[in-house]
């Protein structure tokens, strides 16, 4: 297996422009605390969710639709606000950051989605660039990285494609390359194989259990049941907005 | 900073590009609506110089007879000064009334050659009023000083001369406001287009950790660049189409005030240009920051 996160800058702390969390001495990377979220209309998409993610976990998050699996996912980076509760990523209340602070935040992570998100507008080598651009990095250094993460994904040839000449696997492969190329230390997935065939998306988390393994903690959202058994990772079963199991090395069901 | 800026910049172009038939719609757009612009405003310019002529002209010609020499009229302008309806006396002898002929003709001036030797222009002074309600009064009395020939008094036609000259400028900047307010709405509504086309790109910036400023800045940039091609592209239209229309008319009506290609052209061009850039940048913020509050955060 080719190895993530052997970067060159990583070992040191080379690099000044990726905001590193000080996430050495906090082992709690997520923590949810009495967190309800209420759409209007009375809908409860969460009700007193109480969690606790360690650094360098791995997650997977299960349960029916609409049993608050993206919801609870947008509150760690702040996409939504819970109505009542506290969510602490790396020891901060992120529910109290003015909102000035959240492209910072969202720069310590690295998200995937089940429709890739990709620019159509930009080439591939565009997409990952721009997650760095954001950052101000000079482009020299811009250039390397991105060139080194699409080769960890197996993608340096599809470099100058546009998203649309690629397959869904592909395409989120580029989505994962932009998600890992500023060394986040979490990788949040919202049902990251949705639109992916079995094998692609046997493909897609072993990507995620290496970038897992090289430290990162990663969230991961997902229906795929025999992905979920056979990973035999911490389970997270949502229903009806509550957490009604969690489980070390657990199964879908 | 200047990477920032650099990026902006670079981002736009490569937009423009990408984006060619919207960025040549919003262009023609701009471009459409301030030439009307540009044309409104140097119609009225020119209503109010034409209009502030007609105002400015004296309102009492004295005619005098052939017989009087420039000392009997200096006496006649004494009893005339001392009336308290007036406030400017000024005589105009028979060379001064072919001059000011000549220079209306123009080019054309040479129509008054055949008649320069006789100059059959009568001499005459000029009055203005302090009230023009005096008028009347006024040239009462000037038709009976000896020496007086004529009094033309128009007092009906330049009341309602300033009547009419009232309502026209006043048109004339109605029309311009409404164009403002079109040109503002139909520029804004382009550059909703552009930008609702690209919620998806701005979703996705934010996704992955864009400072609002770095999303703007490539929008702005674009926004002045489309706005300032369209402004120059109106600014060039403005200038072919007024030189060609103050050359015909010219020639046709030599003698109508219009106000030659010169500085008040320049001042449009630079009206055109500075609007255009401003509806680009205020109009593609405004509408980013739109789908930028959009969203939670």
């Amino acid at each position: 297996m080719r190895r993530l996160y052997n970067f060159p800058w990583v070992e040191g702390n080379s690099s000044d422009y990726v905001e590193m969390p000080g996430h050495c001495e906090v082992s709690l990377v997520i923590r949810m605390v009495g967190i309800w979220k209420t759409f209007p209309r009375d809908i409860h998409a969460l009700r007193d969710v109480n969690l606790h993610i360690k650094k360098g976990e791995f997650v997977f998050l299960v349960g029916p639709s609409g049993a608050g699996k993206s919801t609870l996912i947008k509150l760690i980076y702040r996409e939504e606000m819970p109505s009542r509760g506290r969510v602490l990523v790396d020891g901060k209340d992120i529910t109290r950051m003015s909102p000035r602070e959240v492209p910072f935040l969202r720069r310590r992570m690295g998200m995937v989605f089940q429709d890739f998100k990709l620019l159509p507008e930009k080439t591939v080598y565009e997409n990952i660039a721009f997650a760095l651009q954001v950052t101000g990095m000079p482009w020299g250094e811009i250039r390397h990285r991105v060139r080194y993460v699409l080769g960890l994904v197996g993608l340096t040839d599809k470099i100058k494609s546009w998203p649309d000449q690629l397959s869904g696997g592909e395409q989120q492969r580029v989505a994962l390359a932009r998600a890992m190329v500023r060394d986040p230390s979490i990788i949040l997935a919202d049902e990251p194989t949705g639109n992916l065939d079995p094998g692609t998306a046997q493909e897609i988390v072993g990507l995620l259990e290496e970038i897992n393994r090289l430290g990162a903690t990663v969230v991961m959202a997902t229906h795929a049941q025999a992905l979920v058994n056979t990973m035999k990772k911490r389970v997270i079963e949502l229903g009806g907005g509550q957490v009604i199991r969690d489980q070390e090395r657990g199964s879908y069901r | 900073m200047i990477r920032f800026l650099v990026h902006a910049v670079r981002e736009a172009f490569i937009s423009i590009r990408r984006n060619a038939p919207m960025s040549l719609i919003s262009v023609s757009t701009v471009a459409l609506c301030l030439f009307m612009l540009g044309s409104m405003v140097l119609l009225s310019l020119n209503i109010d110089a034409v209009t502030g002529t007609l105002e400015g002209q004296v309102e009492l010609t004295l005619y005098l007879e052939t017989k009087v020499d420039e000392g009997g009229a200096r006496e006649i302008m004494d009893l005339l000064s001392r009336l308290d309806e007036v406030r400017e006396v000024r005589y105009v002898s028979k060379e001064e009334a072919l001059e000011r002929l000549r220079r209306q003709f123009g080019d054309q001036q040479g129509l008054l050659d055949g008649i320069a030797h006789m100059n059959p222009l009568p001499a005459s002074i000029e009055v203005n009023l302090v009230w023009p309600e005096g008028a009347g009064q006024v040239a009462a009395y000037a038709s009976g000083l000896p020496g007086v020939e004529e009094v033309a008094y128009a007092k009906d036609t330049v009341e309602q001369l300033l009547e009419i000259t009232r309502l026209i400028r006043l048109g004339g900047y109605m029309l311009v406001m409404v164009l403002v307010a079109a040109t503002c709405l139909l520029v804004a509504n382009t550059i909703r287009l552009t930008v609702f086309a690209r919620r998806r790109q701005i979703a996705i910036m934010r996704l992955v950790g864009a400072t609002d400023a770095f999303i703007k800045g490539p929008f702005a940039v674009e926004g002045i660049i489309l706005g300032l091609a369209g402004a120059g592209l109106a600014a060039v239209m403005v200038k072919q189409v007024y030189l060609r229309v103050v050359s015909a008319l010219s020639t046709s009506i030599p003698f109508l005030p219009l106000l030659p290609p010169g500085a008040e052209l320049e001042a449009v061009v630079q009206l055109l240009l500075g609007t255009g850039t401003a509806i680009g940048a205020v109009g593609s913020v405004i509408a980013v920051r739109r789908f930028l509050g959009a969203q939670g955060g």
